[in-house]
């Protein structure tokens, strides 16, 4: 091996284990290492490094400095890709296209710009003020690129993508501020209407309407809700829907790739739920695209259900019943429990997908044997307990009382609250008529 | 299931009368009208309040949801049977149903005893335990302090002695000699005012006395309800309008809250300023400071869960969320609780404008089981004090 390759791979497995760190980090020191980072969020590694975290930062918006530039970037971000494609798919903006618009904009009206930015630094920390220079900044950038877009290879559909937002950003911030914090779960009657008048603002504007309809199904939990609503407005047209398609597409194969990439290090129930949410997404994107599209993202995502079933597989569902045990034991300490509970959580959560996943079998056996253990402890705890010789609240009984409702507890994440109500029922009844007979 | 609650508009000048009056129903005439918070996990019924009906049955309200502008009453028995709770939920709603529990303080030490079991987690149970022991020492050291000031009435050189070695059990069982020497001095029945003594003890300590060191839990509770104002007033500054206006009146709703505790807080203050009399006068004084101490838990009853969860909520994306959950759930001051009519008519004000903002989390919507949620409301027992 080379030195030059060597030094590169060692850089290379150092942000890849400095980004797993991030990802793992509480959310107080996520963002307090993302401040810190930020006054060199311009270097290539650091930019590598927050692609690495893009899914927190997502999550947790810490708070970034503001610039020109990250202005001009808001009507378009939610459209942002990471770097490792070879060319953009139709509506993402890979992030390196960022830099040569800038270059093109700098140049193409430095006194522009020079103004734009002393009206920024005057701003200072108002917000208001801040937030209504964003307008001007959009028409900045959109003027600049009426006639003339930059050139990179592989680049020409994201510049396009980012004049069309320029153009429209005021109507794509304004749906932004009113609408829900994203992922958003679905489109109500509200954000529909929203989503229309935006349309038929942009239409009366002149403005092209694709880039306000690419955010926002980017920001949807589950794209195919934007095309339902589109579909009932009287369709979609032929090269929008196309656009859209390959969009949702991408979301939904973006979101694998992510899962992918941080499932290694979630817990049992983050694992679980992260394993539904795709697939719950993957499956109704899938019915509500094209043929031409479907196609696209099957094969994108082929083995998808079994790669994230065996994982399921070997992380939950083999090892729940052994962490259950242990959180069985006598006088458990707290990160055992919380370990149990994690997998019953884990399990209970998948079920609805196992059918899908070729779990069902292994699933119902492994909570059949949960389900044998806790109630085998809760009939040994209500023997102990039903005896008449207990004077008043011992250690030693609430030692059993405790071990009893564990018991009740991992039932409940297991197999659901209905079920741990009857258990529970059932031992309260139990409980008070020994202590009326005591 | 009953609606109630809801807003009516003006559209001619003759009916603003009857709108001024109509503007009243917005809110609940008395605290216990209003309920008292339970602290259920099941999403949908967070923040939801237990009150008696004009039967004297007990009945559940819950906060809106479902896109309406109104509270929903159902009557308690029926709760189990309209909703999936959680086993814990299930554990604390026969509590409170066995014990008619309807004051904050109660459903307050019953959700302890129901975090304990371990129902709500490990979290929740471990930090249930360490609150019911730093409850029970607070306890003992509020009366071992209201002990020591009446000694200091009595004979002030005794009092400095004994404080030395107030933190161990000899000290205070050596207080409790020297307060039963002081009453005999002063020709007093010494098992009647022990008996008051422990009455007076047990009605202040979660508010605490005002000469200790350490602030009781209602004063801190009070600081909290500040710090949050000021927090999320900070907040929306930097936020679109919407939210920025949503983020004041949540600032407004605590900074009323505040201004009528800290009135009541002072009454409760001055009456605890002799405890000597007090005791001495206990039939006509003791209801007085009572009524002062409920009025004070009624007040703040509500917000403590509120206030976590706003400083549990890291990041911009997190923050709006809670904003939206946190404005149903907003504690507003009942129409004849207010001190004076300057009070009243706040309170009718921010009834009026809580009305417009109605938002509710999507899976409530849908009346799907939302476990994320279940699982932040378990976390946030744990953090609560």
């Amino acid at each position: 091996m080379s030195a030059e390759f060597g030094a590169t791979l060692a850089a290379e497995t150092l942000l890849s284990a400095l980004g797993t760190k991030l990802r793992q980090l509480p959310a107080e020191k996520f963002v307090a290492a993302i401040e810190l980072l930020n006054p060199i969020a311009e270097r290539r590694t650091v930019i590598e490094l927050f692609d690495e975290a893009r899914p927190r930062l997502r999550e947790l918006r810490p708070v970034r400095p503001i610039t020109v530039k990250r202005i001009l970037c808001q009507p378009f971000e939610d459209l942002l890709c990471s770097n490792d494609r070879a060319a953009a798919r139709d509506g993402a903006v890979p992030r390196r296209a960022i830099e040569p618009l800038w270059q093109l904009l700098a140049e193409r009206d430095p006194p522009g710009l020079d103004r734009l930015s002393r009206c920024l630094k005057a701003a200072g920390g108002d917000a208001k003020a801040v937030r209504e220079l964003g307008p001007a900044i959009w028409r900045w950038g959109s003027g600049a690129l009426a006639h003339r877009l930059p050139s990179a290879p592989g680049l020409d559909g994201a510049f396009a993508v980012m004049r069309d937002a320029l153009a429209s950003a005021p109507t794509i911030e304004d749906f932004k501020c009113a609408a829900p914090a994203k992922p958003l779960a679905g489109i109500d009657e509200a954000l529909g209407k929203q989503i229309i008048q935006g349309l038929e603002r942009l239409r009366n504007e002149g403005k092209p309407t694709e880039a306000f309809l690419l955010v926002i199904a980017a920001r949807l939990a589950s794209p195919a809700d934007l095309f339902m609503l589109l579909d009932k407005r009287g369709g979609r047209s032929s090269a929008l829907a196309r656009r859209l398609d390959t969009m949702a597409a991408q979301v939904v194969t973006d979101r694998a790739r992510s899962f992918g990439r941080m499932a290694a290090a979630l817990e049992p129930d983050a694992l679980a739920t992260h394993a539904e949410g795709l697939l719950r997404t993957l499956l109704e994107t899938s019915k509500a695209l094209g043929p031409a599209a479907r196609g696209a993202l099957e094969q994108e995502t082929m083995g998808l259900a079994e790669s994230v079933g065996g994982m399921l597989n070997d992380r939950v569902v083999v090892p729940a019943p052994e962490a259950v045990e242990r959180a069985l034991a006598e006088r458990p300490d707290r990160a055992t429990v919380a370990a149990a509970e994690s997998y019953a959580r884990a399990l209970g959560r998948s079920r609805k997908i196992a059918t899908t996943l070729g779990l069902a079998g292994s699933m119902e056996g492994a909570i059949t044997r949960i389900r044998g253990r806790c109630d085998a402890q809760i009939a040994r705890c209500l023997d102990e307990l039903e005896r008449p010789a207990w004077d008043g609240e011992t250690p030693e009984r609430r030692a059993l009382e405790g071990a009893l409702y564990r018991a009740i507890r991992l039932i409940e994440l297991a197999e659901g609250s209905h079920i741990a109500q009857a258990v529970l029922a059932e031992v309260r009844g139990r409980l008070r008529q020994a202590s009326e007979l005591g | 299931m009953s609606e109630v609650g809801h807003d009516h508009s003006v559209s001619t000048p003759e009916l603003v009368s009857s709108w001024q009056q109509s503007r009243q129903h917005l809110l609940p005439s008395t605290f216990e009208e209003r309920g008292a918070v339970v602290p259920f996990t099941t999403p949908l019924l967070a923040f939801a309040r237990v009150r008696k009906d004009w039967r004297d049955r007990l009945e559940l309200v819950i906060g809106p949801f479902a896109g309406t502008a109104g509270s929903y009453v159902i009557a308690w028995a029926a709760v189990r049977d309209l909703f999936a709770l959680t086993s814990h939920d299930a554990y604390l709603y026969e509590q409170v149903m066995e014990k008619k529990i309807l004051e904050p303080h109660g459903i307050r030490l019953a959700a302890l005893e129901a975090a304990r079991t371990g129902l709500a987690g490990p979290e929740a149970a471990e930090a249930a335990e360490h609150t019911l022991a730093i409850e029970a020492e607070a306890r003992v050291f509020n009366e071992v302090l209201i002990i020591l000031r009446v000694i200091e009435e009595v004979e002030k050189s005794a009092a400095a002695a004994l404080m030395r070695d107030l933190v161990t059990e000899e000290g205070q069982a050596r207080a409790r000699r020297a307060l039963g020497a002081a009453v005999r001095r002063l020709d007093l029945d010494p098992a009647e005012f022990d008996q008051r003594v422990s009455l007076l003890g047990s009605m202040t300590y979660p508010i605490g006395v005002s000469w200790s060191a350490e602030a009781g839990r209602m004063r801190r509770l009070m600081q909290r309800v500040i710090e949050f104002g000021e927090s999320i007033s900070s907040w929306g500054e930097a936020r679109p309008p919407e939210q920025a206006a949503k983020a004041e009146f949540c600032h407004e709703v605590a900074q009323h809250t505040v201004h009528i505790a800290r009135r009541v807080l002072e009454e409760f203050d001055l009456t605890m300023t002799n405890p000597l009399r007090l005791l001495r006068e206990w039939p006509e004084r003791g209801p007085v400071l009572g009524r002062h101490a409920r009025r004070l838990t009624w007040l703040l009853d509500g917000w403590a869960a509120i206030v976590e969860l706003w400083f549990e909520a890291v990041g911009e994306g997190r923050q709006v969320v809670t904003l939206d959950q946190i404005m149903p759930a907003l504690p507003l001051i009942p129409r004849d609780e207010a001190l004076d009519e300057g009070d009243r008519a706040a309170s009718n004000e921010i009834a009026l404008r809580a009305k417009r903002w109605v938002r509710m989390n999507e899976n409530w919507r849908t009346g799907l089981p939302d476990p994320e949620m279940t699982r932040r409301l378990e976390l946030l027992k744990a953090r609560l004090p």
